[in-house]
């Protein structure tokens, strides 16, 4: 069948700056490289970026626990839903914001290039930034989940900000490229995504179990009696055990995809800047910090 | 039209050298000005310079940026902490069979 010209589109296609011209991103680096790419990023990376990244995370998981545990079985729990609400949003920018100091020291490894120092302005420019954008993510990504189409680009522009936004450029510039590194290769983002959630439902069901068995085989080997052995069953589908599970899935499987957006933006942007090859050029750091050395443009 | 191919719209005898971003019109080397990081021609300059500043002061304007920024950031917060808040809602509504797992055949 002839080939069908399409002047309105293609009208529209010559008017799009060439920055967003899909034509203009390349082809995108396999899904299952660049999350090696990422597995192995994590394991280069310096204690610092995963301390920043414990600092923030664990104080927000431990408070999400507390939250739900408290709002599902304290009775008098609806006094103070609303300071217990409060208390968690500040945990959440809080995470955020030593996440986003994390995946900015991840970015660097990346780029072979050492990390700008962290200054109280910075510190607070990144906070100021993250602060007034990830909190959006709580609502704008479960609705954009539910619209399905919009979600690979809600997922991988909030992560791809977490990686920009560390207070070392204007939060405009820092949004441009977290959106234009979010617009690019939407075919691998939604294939990652799937992979990720193919490989949560796993993760998750050995957190499940581990937070099952621990109480049972500390009353088998200790005889430690608790809710568990009491009543295992209550004990394995409350909602606090569920929750638990999912925190620690959570944990386990949130590095990996915030290494992967920051592989992704690194792949991304090297395509313009060469940012890859001057690494290589530039002389190379040890073996150890050469996460994205496969592959590159 | 290509630039190459174009004449000075005040020199015609000229090739033009630029294209003004503000009127669109070719000019040649001498027409234009680098102004304000643009190459200007010498009429939009003209009006460019004629355009009367903000009567706000440098110290106004970083007043009202800061305090515009600080209103995205606060509403931004309170998106956050209405969603925890509606969960927090959800769970204290939510039917104790079903929290503490008695739904499953164990005690409340």
């Amino acid at each position: 069948m002839p080939s069908v010209a399409l002047p309105a589109m293609s009208a529209r296609r010559r008017r799009r700056p060439a920055e967003l011209d899909p034509d203009n991103f390349g082809a995108a680096p396999p899904v299952l490289a660049t999350i090696e790419e990422g597995a192995h990023l994590l394991r280069a990376a310096p204690t610092r970026g995963w301390a920043f990244y414990a600092l923030g995370t664990v104080p927000f998981v431990l408070g999400f626990l507390w939250f739900w545990a408290d709002m599902s079985r304290n009775v008098n729990a609806a006094d103070h839903v609303v300071e217990a609400s409060l208390g968690l949003a500040l945990l959440f920018v809080w995470m955020k914001a030593w996440q986003a100091a994390a995946a900015s020291e991840w970015l660097h490894v990346c780029a072979g290039a050492p990390a700008p120092p962290w200054t109280w302005r910075r510190a607070m420019r990144t906070l100021a930034f993250q602060a007034r954008w990830q909190p959006l993510k709580v609502v704008l990504l479960p609705l954009a989940g539910l619209l399905n189409l919009p979600f690979a680009f809600a997922a991988a522009f909030f992560h791809h900000l977490s990686a920009v936004g560390d207070g070392t450029q204007p939060p405009a510039e820092a949004t441009r490229r977290a959106r234009l590194a979010a617009r690019a290769w939407t075919g691998q983002n939604f294939r990652s995504l799937g992979l990720v959630a193919l490989l949560s439902a796993p993760v998750f069901l050995n957190m499940f179990l581990v937070c099952g068995l621990v109480p049972i085989l500390a009353d088998s080997f200790l005889g430690t009696q608790g809710e568990a052995t009491r009543n295992a069953a209550a004990y394995f589908f409350n909602t606090t055990t569920l929750a638990a599970a999912l925190a620690l899935a959570h944990l386990v499987l949130h590095p990996l995809t915030t290494a992967f957006y920051v592989m992704r933006l690194f792949r991304f942007e090297s395509r313009r800047d060469g940012r890859d090859l001057l690494r290589v050029v530039g002389g190379e750091p040890s073996e150890a910090r050469q996460p994205g050395r496969a592959g590159q443009s | 039209m290509t630039l190459s191919v174009q004449r000075c719209a005040l020199h015609p005898a000229r090739e033009a050298a630029a294209r003004c971003p503000a009127c669109g019109g070719f000019f040649c080397r001498e027409c234009v000005t680098e102004h304000d990081g643009r190459v200007l021609c010498s009429s939009c300059l003209r009006a460019a310079a004629k355009r009367p500043e903000s009567k706000a002061g440098p110290w106004m304007r970083r007043l009202a940026g800061a305090s515009g920024r600080a209103l995205v950031l606060l509403a931004s917060f309170l998106v956050a902490w209405l969603a925890f808040f509606a969960l927090g809602q959800f769970l204290v509504r939510g039917p104790s069979v079903v929290h503490s797992g008695a739904m499953w055949g164990g005690k409340k």
